[in-house]
This record gives C-alpha cells, sequence and structure tokens, in this order.
C-alpha cells in the first residue's frame, strides 16, 4: 500500500511535465505586462506581475476569497433589501 | 477568533500588502522598442525606444539606440529576436523610415510603389507557399529592377517599391522590420525579463 502513497503524488505532481512531453514540448512563453501607461493600483498590479509570479499568485489567492465573501455579504444585504429572509427558516410542512 | 475577525484581517492584510507596493519606483521599467541590432554571442540586443507607447501606432524616433544584454536568468527570456532597420512604411506619404547602421541616425527615405497588394494575410497565397507549408521569404531586393518588396503582416500589406540607388547595396535587412520587444530592467543596460512581442503570441494553446 505504500507504493500507493507515493505513486498517486507523484503521478500529480508530473502529470502536467508528462503531458507536455506528449504534445510535442512546451516552448517556455516569457510575458512582460505593458505598464507603461498604467497608473496606481493597476500600475502596482501589472509590476508586481512583471517583479515576481509567486507574489502575484500569493496576492491572486488572498484576493480571490476575499472578494467572493464581499460579494456574498453584499448579495445578503441586496436579497434582505427585496424581502429574502435567510437568516429564518419556517418550515412548510409540519 | 471567529470567523469575521479573520475575514477582517485578511482584507487588512490585504489593503496593506496593496499600500506597500504603491511606490511605482519600487518596480523594474519597463523598456519597448523594436530590435534594430541583436548580437547572439554577447546576448546583446540593441532597439529603438517607441516612443508612442500605442501598440497599434509604434513610433521609433529616440536617439540613440538602447542597448540590453538579456536576461541572466535564460528561463525570463523569450524568443530569441530577429533585427531589422524598417521603422515605418507609409504607402499614402509615399516613404519608408529606416535605421542607417552606417550613419546611426534615422532616414526617410522616398520611394516610388510599384505595386501594392491589400489585404494580404499571412495565409494569402502571395506570402505563404501552401506546398512547403512555409511563409514566402521577404524583403525581396531586386537590384536589376532597383525595387524592394516587402510585406507587412501589420498593415496586411505586400508592396514593392523603388528607393533611391545608393540604398540598394543597403544589406537585406535594412528593409525588414525587426521584432518587437519589451524587457523590465532596473540597471540600465541589463534586462531582468525579455519577451518577444512579436513571436509571442498568448492567445496561442
Amino acid at each position: 500500500m505504500q507504493w500507493f502513497w507515493r505513486t498517486v503524488p507523484a503521478l500529480i505532481l508530473f502529470a502536467p511535465g508528462l503531458s507536455l512531453a506528449a504534445g510535442g514540448g512546451g516552448a517556455p512563453m516569457v510575458i512582460v505586462a505593458d505598464t507603461r501607461k498604467l497608473d496606481g493600483i493597476l500600475a502596482w498590479w501589472g509590476n508586481m506581475y512583471n517583479e515576481s509570479h509567486l507574489q502575484f499568485a500569493i496576492l491572486t489567492i488572498i484576493i480571490i476569497p476575499v472578494t467572493g465573501v464581499l460579494f456574498g455579504i453584499v448579495a445578503d444585504i441586496v436579497m434582505g433589501w427585496i424581502g429574502i429572509d435567510l437568516k429564518t427558516r419556517e418550515l412548510a410542512e409540519d | 477568533m471567529n470567523c469575521k475577525h479573520i475575514l477582517i484581517s485578511l482584507a487588512a492584510a490585504t489593503l496593506a500588502f496593496s499600500l506597500a507596493g504603491c511606490n511605482k519606483d519600487d518596480y523594474p521599467k519597463i523598456e519597448q522598442g523594436r530590435v534594430i541590432a541583436f548580437n547572439k554571442e554577447a546576448k546583446e540586443v540593441t532597439l529603438l525606444h517607441d516612443s508612442a507607447m500605442d501598440p497599434r501606432n509604434p513610433v521609433y524616433d529616440v536617439l540613440p539606440p538602447a542597448l540590453f544584454k538579456l536576461p541572466v536568468d535564460p528561463a525570463e527570456t523569450g524568443a530569441l529576436p530577429v533585427a531589422g532597420q524598417r521603422l515605418k512604411l507609409d504607402v499614402n506619404k509615399k516613404i519608408v523610415v529606416i535605421f542607417d547602421t552606417a550613419t546611426q541616425k534615422i532616414v526617410e527615405l522616398p520611394i516610388t510603389v510599384v505595386d501594392l497588394q491589400q489585404p494580404v494575410d499571412k495565409d494569402h497565397p502571395l506570402v505563404y507557399d501552401k506546398q512547403t507549408n512555409k511563409a514566402k521569404k521577404f524583403p525581396v531586393v531586386d537590384r536589376d529592377k532597383k525595387t524592394v518588396t516587402i510585406y507587412s503582416d501589420r498593415q496586411k500589406m505586400l508592396c514593392t517599391f523603388s528607393v533611391p540607388d545608393q540604398y540598394l547595396d543597403y544589406p537585406e535587412s535594412t528593409w525588414d522590420a525587426g521584432d518587437e520587444v519589451r524587457l523590465t530592467y532596473r540597471t540600465p543596460g541589463q534586462s531582468l525579463r525579455f519577451m518577444n512581442i512579436t513571436k509571442t503570441d498568448i492567445y496561442k494553446r
């Protein structure tokens, strides 16, 4: 059974590489974001991408759930305004 | 610590992270231009700065040319560039703008348009050989007829024109548009990340 726990993570880790090899290889693609005309938060966002993909990835990972929660809170408030009550539940059939 | 506290902390951390990075000087600078010379051995690229900063209408008019070394890390280097000295071809004004390597100046040459085909896509039989599945090679310099034929992918145009006699002896790369590149740098002359815009298709799978 030990081999199973070694093989499965290895397959998960190396599957993308194996797929690339099967598909004729993946040429490295280098992208530099054009931040020349950007300002403020957009410039910062683009520059972060250019500076460090790791920082960019970490920030994206943080921002996505935070944005989701904010949207959820806004949706709750809007639904409250239009009369949909999500906080209490009345059973229709007893 | 309940869920609310965690979320507020996360939001605050994101805000702090954002504000911490708002100083533009902390980030590498961007240079974009057209490659007029490339030394593969020395890994040095010479480019003319795009002063317009408009992807559809670039203007390469800043002298002297900028010299940059390719990034030390090969993983930060995109496709190697092809150099060319043609900067602009305007068939309406009947001019071609080139970087004259002999004088190190930007020169505007008057041309006489002999033939103009438009629109010509990349896969048009005039510019693409379907039997060999290869793009035909341009520019074509015909020294007998004293003409130069250029294909411009950006303008979707195949144009044959004549130039003043003294320019016919110039190397073929004079009539070729070099690759457009974008790079980041902190120290002038040493790029940190190098992108070949012409050869990078971000939509390709």
